[in-house]
């Protein structure tokens, strides 16, 4: 037998089983392999008026407006205090009225209108627990308290 | 003899600007390590609780959270207010279960509050309750309120009671019992009142009004004059 032909014969019979494996296993196999995500390009129609996606409930329940609550970020609890007035701080409802509130004495501030509030109140030596409280304007009304400790001496 | 050169002395080289500031900035950040650790051992602190027992040198109180040992300093000041004015005592004047807030340098390491002011301060249990006027009794100076929590609260207007008006950028203005009416919302804060629930004796009252920051003006009262009515006489 020709010595070319057998090669091409061999040649020939390679290619088919490999055809063969791929029609028969191909599938199975690049089920496995992950191909990356090409990122994809949307071209504007012309024609076509443009449809925004329809927010899932997910989205729509990170929409929903939040209850109305009050938030104290200055003074920290039981921080020490070396002056008598100090300036309580935080964060509640928008035009929301806000009572600062001590042992001694109330004071009436009114949110802005991003919800920021700030008011000076008077300790006492020792320990002062203020309260604050916030009604908004649907009179609701939320509170949070803070402990702080205040001396005029030198320690 | 041709004379040798000495070889010369071969200098250590010198340090560059560059070194220098590098050094320095070592330098400098280890001192403020050494300054945040000490800080951190030792803070300035203050603790409130109960004195459970008494050494004459030490304390231990009783706080909500823990039991913290105290060491009394050789110059403590022991403070108290007593009929309004600021009073100074002595360490003596603490006794066992007396209410103290206690000032000092707090040292992490041993676990311990060195005490340079004691503040004997009894804690003042206050009620607030915000809600809307439903009854004003002026037989008994009492007031019903519906409190935003639900729940409907008898207040004692008190001699000593303060009423303020908030008149919303215009401040607070001061008032009276008078003029406290149904469905205004009012802040209050007092005692509660012994051995009756939701029943508080008031030390201060708010009146918010309808929390528009107007103070309402009175209405003015039509008074019915009577007028004599003239009858006519008949003369013969």
């Amino acid at each position: 037998m020709n010595k070319d032909a057998f090669l091409a014969t061999l040649i020939g019979f390679g290619v088919g089983l490999l055809v063969t494996g791929i029609v028969l296993f191909g599938p199975a196999l690049f089920k496995n392999v992950k191909f990356p995500k090409l990122p994809t390009i949307a071209f504007p129609q012309l024609g076509k008026p443009n449809v925004s996606p329809t927010p899932s409930t997910e989205t729509l329940k990170d929409q929903t407006p939040l209850s109305h609550s009050v938030s104290i970020d200055s003074p920290l609890s039981d921080s020490l205090e070396t002056n008598e007035k100090i300036l309580i701080s935080g964060a509640t409802s928008a035009e929301a009225t806000v009572v600062i509130s001590s042992d001694t004495e109330d004071v009436i501030v009114l949110a802005t209108d991003d919800g920021k509030y700030a008011g000076k109140i008077t300790l006492v030596e020792g320990q002062n627990t203020i309260s604050v409280t916030a009604i908004s304007k649907d009179k609701k009304e939320s509170s949070k308290t803070v402990t702080v400790y205040y001396t005029a001496e030198e320690l | 003899m041709a004379a040798t050169a000495s070889p010369s002395a071969t200098t250590a080289p010198s340090a560059t600007p560059k070194d220098q500031k590098v050094e320095d900035i070592k330098d400098r950040v280890s001192s403020i390590a050494s300054k945040a650790a000490e800080l951190q051992q030792k803070q300035q602190r203050a603790i409130a609780g109960t004195v459970k027992t008494k050494t004459i040198s030490t304390l231990t109180i009783d706080t909500e959270k823990k039991t913290y040992k105290i060491e009394l300093m050789d110059e403590i000041t022991v403070v108290q207010m007593l009929k309004g004015k600021r009073t100074e005592l002595t360490i003596d004047d603490v006794a066992k279960d007396d209410p103290v807030v206690v000032f000092g340098e707090y040292d992490t390491n041993l676990d311990i509050l060195k005490a340079k002011l004691i503040v004997i301060q009894t804690p003042k249990t206050l009620v607030r309750v915000t809600g809307k006027i439903t009854e004003v009794t002026k037989a008994d100076y009492t007031i019903t309120v519906e409190g935003i929590d639900g729940k409907t609260y008898i207040i004692d207007f008190e001699t000593a009671t303060k009423t303020s008006l908030w008149a919303g950028k215009d401040g607070v203005q001061k008032g009276g019992f008078s003029k406290l009416t149904p469905n205004d919302i009012i802040y209050v804060v007092g005692t509660a009142v012994a051995k009756k629930e939701n029943r508080v004796s008031a030390l201060r009252i708010t009146n918010f009004f309808d929390l528009s920051g107007t103070i309402p003006k009175p209405s003015p009262t039509v008074e019915a004059t009577s007028k004599p009515t003239v009858k006519p006489t008949i003369e013969p």
